[in-house]
């Protein structure tokens, strides 16, 4: 009985850092690049590694509309406490289903409202043309790009030799 | 002309995929820190985040919707580093799309999202139990674990284990289906919306 307790607290604490070191990770590049990146560059950017449009669009505003979405949640928090429906702090420990419904729904009828005015001021500036865009962003490969891809892959390569040796 | 995706429906999709990809984080790292959360954590995350899917794809009723959700997933899993995952999210896009097909009846909707989730849960699933055998073996004999303590560990990673949580996973995400075409009906409908 001992020796199962401790060999499920192990696999616990395993699966805990596999996920984890996933999502700390994943939630530390996305946070860096929306914060340096306008939708702009990125749009060039991922125009000039000629991605289709229809995945390098989407991508775009994903990172462009993160940060909006902890905005209207935390707007919608407040609401909820205005009106008195949400009373206590373990209200969405005791009703999951229904704490869910609650904010899931204004949520996504923000959402509706934002894409629908979000799409008619980029179709405005011409998103759905097929013809050559012409951008005032610069963007350049430049000697300071190349190296530090290659220390990124100096250091790949250190942590195989590393983990073999050890 | 009926048929392509535009611009508009561009943007639409990535907001929306905004959304339920930060809903299916926030899930999965909470289910992961139970024991049997890890096994299960794509099949929650998929029933909370129906509703985001399932109102996107109503929203654009056209094919390649479910595609490119699983792109965006499968490329912000490959910036974690997980490769398996990422192949297995855009294959699953891509049956979810020829499951779903022209969008008549709401059971297609419903069972092209279990394979959506399904396919999510088998890369995350997959690599852990092909590869992560060794490596758990190799990590534990430095850990100091006694062999016995290895063989009870190890005895987690069966793939009838895995045959079964897949199961699960297909049946949690129709139920969240199921449910998402419910709230469609009870509050979107009515704002006449879609």
């Amino acid at each position: 009985m001992e020796s199962f307790c401790e060999a499920s607290i192990v696999f616990a604490i395993y699966m805990f850092i596999y996920f984890a070191s996933r999502m700390t990770l994943i939630a530390m590049f996305g946070g860096y690049i929306t914060k340096t990146t306008s939708v702009s560059e990125m749009l060039e950017a991922l125009n000039r590694m000629k991605v289709p449009r229809s995945i390098g669009i989407p991508f775009s505003v994903l990172l462009r509309f993160v940060p909006t979405i902890k905005i209207e949640l935390k707007a919608l928090k407040e609401n909820m406490k205005i009106r008195g429906i949400v009373t206590s702090r373990f209200f969405p420990l005791l009703h999951p289903i229904k704490y869910i419904e609650y904010t899931l729904v204004p949520l996504l009828m923000r959402m509706i409202k934002i894409s629908d005015e979000l799409s008619a001021s980029a179709l405005i500036r011409g998103l759905d043309s097929d013809e050559k865009r012409v951008t005032l962003t610069e963007l350049r490969f430049r000697k300071t790009d190349l190296m530090i891809g290659l220390l990124g892959a100096f250091m790949i390569a250190l942590m195989i030799v590393i983990q073999r040796i050890y | 002309m009926k048929n392509k995706l535009n611009g508009r429906d561009f943007i639409t999709i990535g907001i929306f995929n905004a959304i339920g990809i930060v809903i299916y984080m926030a899930a999965s790292f909470a289910m992961a820190t139970t024991v049997i959360g890890g096994f299960i954590a794509s099949g929650v995350s998929f029933m909370v985040a129906a509703t985001v899917y399932i109102l996107m794809a109503v929203k654009v009723k056209k094919k390649g919707v479910f595609t490119i959700s699983g792109t965006l997933l499968g490329l912000i899993a490959l910036s974690g580093g997980h490769l398996p995952h990422a192949v297995f999210a855009v294959i699953g896009g891509i049956i979810c799309d020829l499951i779903i097909g022209n969008y008549e009846s709401k059971g297609r909707m419903v069972i092209g999202y279990g394979t959506f989730a399904l396919a999510d849960f088998l890369g995350t699933v997959i690599p852990v139990i092909l590869f992560g055998t060794t490596s758990f073996v190799e990590r534990a004999s430095k850990w100091k674990m006694s062999e016995a303590q290895i063989n009870e560990a190890l005895s987690y990673f069966k793939v009838s284990w895995a045959v079964g949580f897949g199961f699960i996973t297909f049946i949690l995400a129709c139920i969240g289906a199921f449910v998402a075409t419910r709230i469609l009906k009870k509050h979107f409908e009515k704002a006449g919306v879609i």
